[in-house]
């Protein structure tokens, strides 16, 4: 493919900008908050290439990310530097999705769905019994610790999510696994190799979300050692890629960023009943704007157009 | 002696959680619509039965058919509301948005229920709720016996009411080609809509049975993970298989509880699932295939 200097001038100053974000921002709350902002493009993205453009909705995100986490913990505090125990958990979690995935994807419709639900229950299961209690840091990486490496490792992984989902998108695969999308029969009469396909969509989705894991291992001083297998960690790159636009590139970046920003404001300013009003927010897009934020221009330009014909038609029969 | 008295809990359990999966079979297993919400409406019905038990000092189990018509009116809303517009849906994307929608309704549901009832574990005790009987040395409670019964009517009750009345084959027809039953003159819609809310007051019946154990806000998603189970063990669209199918999870879980512990008993009834998922996807207790 060949690089267009026009087209990625943009990403590039968005890349250098948040590059130098640290810079501006003052105070340890507002980085926070962009990290969990970038974690959350990570996981939704890697959710989307195998959920939105292959059409596996996968409800077993925690098993991957839990793993991810769980490995590179235990790695890391036991003594192995950070970058190798990363790469072990998101190995591990790839593992995961190679052992679960092959049979799992042979699963259709409401099938893979119970089945992938089934296995993020099984883990969060077997981590709440088998790791009671809480994982501590050990006093030296404490004394050590700083966000800023922390940040920067977000930022790392989620612009090498973005950039590999999109390159994978925009190759013969992607097409391949949007034709399984659209139609599976049709996909395999005309040649396309579905097993094939879906197992890679899950493996590199299941490697990013390991890699999320670990970076999540990596920011937390303390906690609970199932933490990381809760099945919200399913939900949400679910909820945030369809708030954005399943099957697009910027729905899951719209969509963290809309999700971190309603959360914030929601739990500020409406307490204890935020998630009420999320869930309400989130059942009016999904009846109403099918395809997301990023559908909306497109559905309130299809309204103009509908209205401008029939009052032209009204002025027609007059 | 100690394993007959572990089955016999099993027993009791199973019909639970086949009342509760029973009208998921129906939902999902004959309508094509994924809900996770089913096992708040449980929770809903056992806070029901537990408010009329606290405030107007009504029995659990004469509380059902108030309890049964709540919740049918709260199912017609739902359905009109939200799931009324996916009939006309490919079955794939049907049971995506479905999904989506309940997922959401269940973040709703389990908030609002803490707002209203606290997050506090509530349980009506009855004077009958300790008695038990003797069972050739086996202790058998009262309302465990109970249970088992209401189970066998329910869903057996249910399974011929689907087959043999014409409203019930309605559904059937309607669940297999949509636009060809509106052909057949089926009004579509009433016939959609009275199903889900059918599905939903059957509910009512589980929750009451409930609130004699245990209850409190976040106790939804466990109740439709198990009728989950229940409903894919039983065969996507098997009503009958789903009295079944209860019964082998409890009996399994309680056994398993027997020799691997409690804390793991979740895990073997999921290990289960997924060897039913893999080598025998259409169910055990169906005939046909699935879908």
């Amino acid at each position: 493919m060949p690089l267009k200097l026009k087209k990625t001038i943009a990403p590039g100053l968005v890349t250098a900008f948040l590059f130098c974000l640290p810079l501006f921002l003052s105070g340890d709350y507002y980085l926070t908050m962009v990290c969990s902002l970038f974690l959350y493009v990570t996981i939704s993205q890697s959710w989307n290439l195998l959920g939105g453009y292959t059409g596996q909705i996968n409800v077993g995100q925690s098993a991957f990310f839990g793993t991810g986490a769980l490995v590179a913990r235990l790695l890391w505090t036991g003594g192995l530097p950070f970058i190798p125990a990363l790469l072990c958990g998101a190995f591990s979690s790839v593992l995961l999705s190679l052992v679960i995935g092959i049979p799992a994807l042979r699963l259709r419709g409401h099938y893979f769905a119970i089945g992938t639900l089934a296995v993020a229950w099984i883990a969060f299961l077997l981590a709440e019994n088998l790791f009671p209690g809480v994982t501590f840091l050990p006093g030296k990486y404490v004394a050590t610790y700083s966000l800023l490496p922390r940040y920067y490792l977000y930022l790392v992984i989620m612009l090498s999510t973005i950039l590999v989902v999109f390159l994978v998108v925009h190759s013969r695969m992607g097409l391949a696994m949007e034709a399984i999308r659209e139609d599976e029969e049709a996909a395999q009469a005309s040649g396309v190799n579905m097993t094939k396909y879906k197992v890679i969509a899950f493996v590199i989705s299941s490697f990013f979300v390991g890699l999320a894991g670990g970076a999540f291992a990596y920011f937390h001083v303390s906690y609970y050692w199932y933490l990381p297998f809760i099945l919200m960690w399913c939900f949400e790159p679910i909820l945030i890629t369809f708030i954005g636009g399943a099957g697009t590139l910027w729905g899951p970046i719209i969509g963290s960023f809309c999700y971190v920003a309603l959360k914030e404001v929601f739990a500020l300013t409406l307490g204890e009943v935020n998630v009420l009003i999320f869930g309400a927010v989130f059942i009016f897009i999904i009846l109403f704007f099918p395809k997301g934020i990023i559908g909306v221009p497109e559905k309130l330009q299809e309204h103009l157009s509908k209205k401008a014909k029939s009052r032209q038609s009204a002025r027609q029969k007059v | 002696m100690e394993i007959g008295q572990f089955i016999i809990y099993g027993i009791i359990n199973g019909s639970i959680y086949a009342l509760v999966a029973v009208g998921l079979a129906l939902i999902m297993g004959i309508m094509g619509i994924f809900y996770l919400a089913h096992g708040c409406m449980a929770m809903i019905g056992a806070y029901i039965s537990f408010w009329l038990f606290q405030d107007a000092g009504l029995d659990p189990f004469l509380s059902i058919p108030l309890s049964m018509g709540i919740l049918f009116i709260i199912g017609l809303a739902m359905y009109k509301g939200l799931f009324s517009s996916m009939k006309a849906f490919s079955p794939g994307q049907k049971i995506r948005n479905s999904m989506l929608v309940s997922f959401g309704l269940v973040l709703i549901i389990e908030n609002m229920a803490v707002l209203i009832w606290t997050a506090n574990e509530r349980r009506v005790s009855t004077d009958y709720s300790g008695l038990t009987f003797d069972l050739a040395g086996l202790r058998v409670p009262y309302i465990g016996v109970v249970t088992v019964i209401l189970a066998i009517l329910v869903v057996f009750g249910l399974h011929y009411f689907l087959k043999k009345t014409f409203f019930g084959r309605s559904i059937w027809a309607i669940s297999q080609d949509y636009q060809c039953a509106r052909l057949m003159g089926i009004n579509v819609d009433r016939t959609m809509l009275i199903a889900f809310g059918i599905g939903m007051s059957l509910t009512a019946i589980a929750g009451a049975i409930i609130s004699q154990y245990s209850v409190s806000p976040s106790i939804g998603l466990d109740w439709v993970n198990k009728s989950l189970i229940i409903v894919v063990l039983a065969g996507v669209g098997s009503i009958g298989g789903v009295f079944y199918a209860g019964l082998l999870l409890g009996v399994l879980e309680s056994v398993s509880a027997y020799f691997v512990g409690v804390h793991y008993t979740g895990v073997v009834s999921l290990v289960i699932l997924l060897l039913i998922l893999v080598f025998r996807p259409q169910g055990i207790f169906a005939k046909g295939a699935g879908i």
